[in-house]
């Protein structure tokens, strides 16, 4: 077994272990989509853009996504100030194996949790998924990458675990928030219609609205999903080029 | 025992200042989040015949309480840190008893809550023009009520939960969740009937009802007995409960173990 296979094992025995808290990320977001869904309903009824219960669902994917990547920080964070990455440095194992094996268990982290919160919500609310599955199944990963390159940029970005953890509570609720996922997209304001393209949360939400409505199918989003994709290659490149895990370890022994 | 526990809260209130960029994140993200979903609130409520209504009036004290219970991440840090490296264990060693070490503890953080109550919900009345005179006396009580509801849910956390990893999600998760069961998120008129009956349950939806009380309906302090009287009862159930349920010998970890 080769070395980054060890570690990819480790990270997803770390990962199960804190399994009561990614149950719960899974089972609150329902709830939330509960709640939230009549808002919408409210909002669309003279204006509709898909199918109420699928807007709040993607939304919430998108803000239990960010929160998720707390994980990521912790245990890249953990490695660090432990030395433990010191140490497996010692072996022979290169930093893009260490946080290679995290970034690639938060992306699989990441889908099943999309896919996952999708379904249920599906089952529960009546979204009718099966008439194009595979458009929406190439949005979630494409936006599962995207998010794990923001865990990623973000890891590389803050100088601790609590900048790390601030940082997902805030993009956690801007990121939806600014693309109709928390209010209704029809009822934001027009400079928040406008902004919030900036953000690849925008790109993902109305690639799904076209989906649902059926005006869009595996050919309509591919434009979308491309935007998303590139948000994502941005995060990466901003994140290779400002880790620098040697300065942190020195800060901490000097 | 007074003295202790202040000289117990003043190092806490530093170990916060020194990360002062993540306090003040707390601070401002609020506005972000505000900005983005206050024109829902304002339809809703013009929708109601409340012509002069912002949104504000109910969605800042919902954010504020939300970003309040995220806020709690800094107990959380500061005391599971403490056990992770035996200083909690040692400062017991010491002349303060573990009550003057808590009372000192939880005196900083009921500082800081109130604070960024004030901070976030003063500067959005500013940025969106909220007319608050003559009002200003219940806004306060009620956010003095509320902070006390914060911090004693917080230190509940501390008491049941064993890790720093569940106790961010125990901060987060209830934030989320109470502000969505509270009218925070969505406008309590337009959560499901089932949820409203259950929106009493949230303390989010009593300082959201208090707000609205004051500033959108009669405007009378006496009107906010109600209110204030819930959310001081919310802080008397957490902190009893977090007061029979905390074993200061408890083994505390940190967040992946």
């Amino acid at each position: 077994m080769t070395g980054f296979a060890v570690l990819f094992r480790q990270e997803v025995r770390r990962s199960l272990g804190v399994w009561p808290i990614r149950l719960l990320y899974v089972i609150i977001p329902i709830g939330l989509v509960w709640f939230i869904r009549p808002a919408f309903e409210y909002a669309l009824a003279t204006s509709s853009t898909g199918p109420a219960a699928e807007q709040t669902a993607v939304g919430q994917i998108c803000l239990w996504g960010i929160l998720s990547l707390v994980f990521l920080g912790y245990t890249v964070n953990d490695d660090i100030t432990n030395h433990v990455s010191e140490r497996l440095r010692m072996t022979g194992i290169g930093w893009s194996a260490i946080v290679g094996s995290k970034v690639l268990v938060t992306f699989v982290g990441e889908v099943v949790l999309a896919v996952v919160v999708y379904l249920l919500a599906a089952v529960v609310f009546g979204i009718d998924l099966l008439t194009d599955p595979f458009p929406r199944l190439l949005l979630v990963v494409v936006f599962a990458f995207t998010l794990t390159m923001l865990g990623w940029m973000l890891v590389a970005i803050c100088p601790t675990s609590s900048a790390f953890t601030v940082a997902c509570y805030a993009a956690g609720l801007l990121l939806p928030a600014s693309a109709g996922g928390l209010a209704p997209y029809p009822l934001l304001a027009g400079w928040a219609q406008t902004t919030g393209r900036i953000f690849p949360s925008y790109w993902f939400f109305r690639a799904v609205d076209q989906v649902a409505d059926g005006s869009a199918t595996f050919g309509g989003v591919l434009t979308n999903a491309g935007v998303i994709l590139l948000f994502g290659v941005g995060y990466a490149v901003i994140g290779l080029l400002a880790f620098r895990p040697e300065r942190r370890i020195r800060d901490l022994t000097d | 025992m007074l003295r202790r526990s202040l000289t117990v809260a003043r190092f806490e209130l530093r170990y916060v200042i020194a990360s002062y960029p993540v306090a003040m994140a707390y601070v401002l993200v609020p506005f972000g989040l505000m900005a983005f979903v206050k024109n829902s609130f304002q339809i809703y409520l013009r929708a109601k015949g409340l012509t002069h209504a912002t949104g504000i009036e109910l969605l800042g004290p919902g954010t504020a309480a939300l970003y309040s219970f995220l806020a709690l991440s800094h107990l959380g840090l500061a005391t599971y840190n403490e056990h992770q490296w035996g200083v909690w264990d040692r400062r017991r060693a010491g002349p303060s008893s573990t009550a003057e070490v808590v009372l000192g503890k939880v005196l900083a953080h009921y500082l800081l809550v109130v604070t960024q109550f004030v901070l976030v919900i003063g500067g959005a009345f500013v940025v969106w023009q909220v007319d608050v005179s003559g009002v200003v006396g219940g806004l306060v009580l009620l956010v003095l009520a509320m902070s006390a509801v914060i911090v004693a849910w917080g230190w509940l956390g501390i008491a049941l939960v064993p890790t720093n990893a569940l106790y961010d999600a125990w901060t987060y998760g209830a934030g989320v969740f109470l502000a969505a069961i509270g009218g925070a998120l969505s406008p309590y008129g337009l959560l499901p009937h089932a949820v409203q009956t259950v929106s009493r349950l949230s303390p989010i939806y009593w300082i959201i009802s208090g707000f609205q009380t004051l500033l959108l309906d009669d405007g009378r302090l006496s009107s906010v007995w109600k209110p204030f009287t819930a959310l001081c009862g919310f802080a008397l159930i957490f902190a009893v409960l977090a007061m029979l349920r905390f074993d200061a010998d408890e083994p505390k970890r940190g967040r992946l173990q």
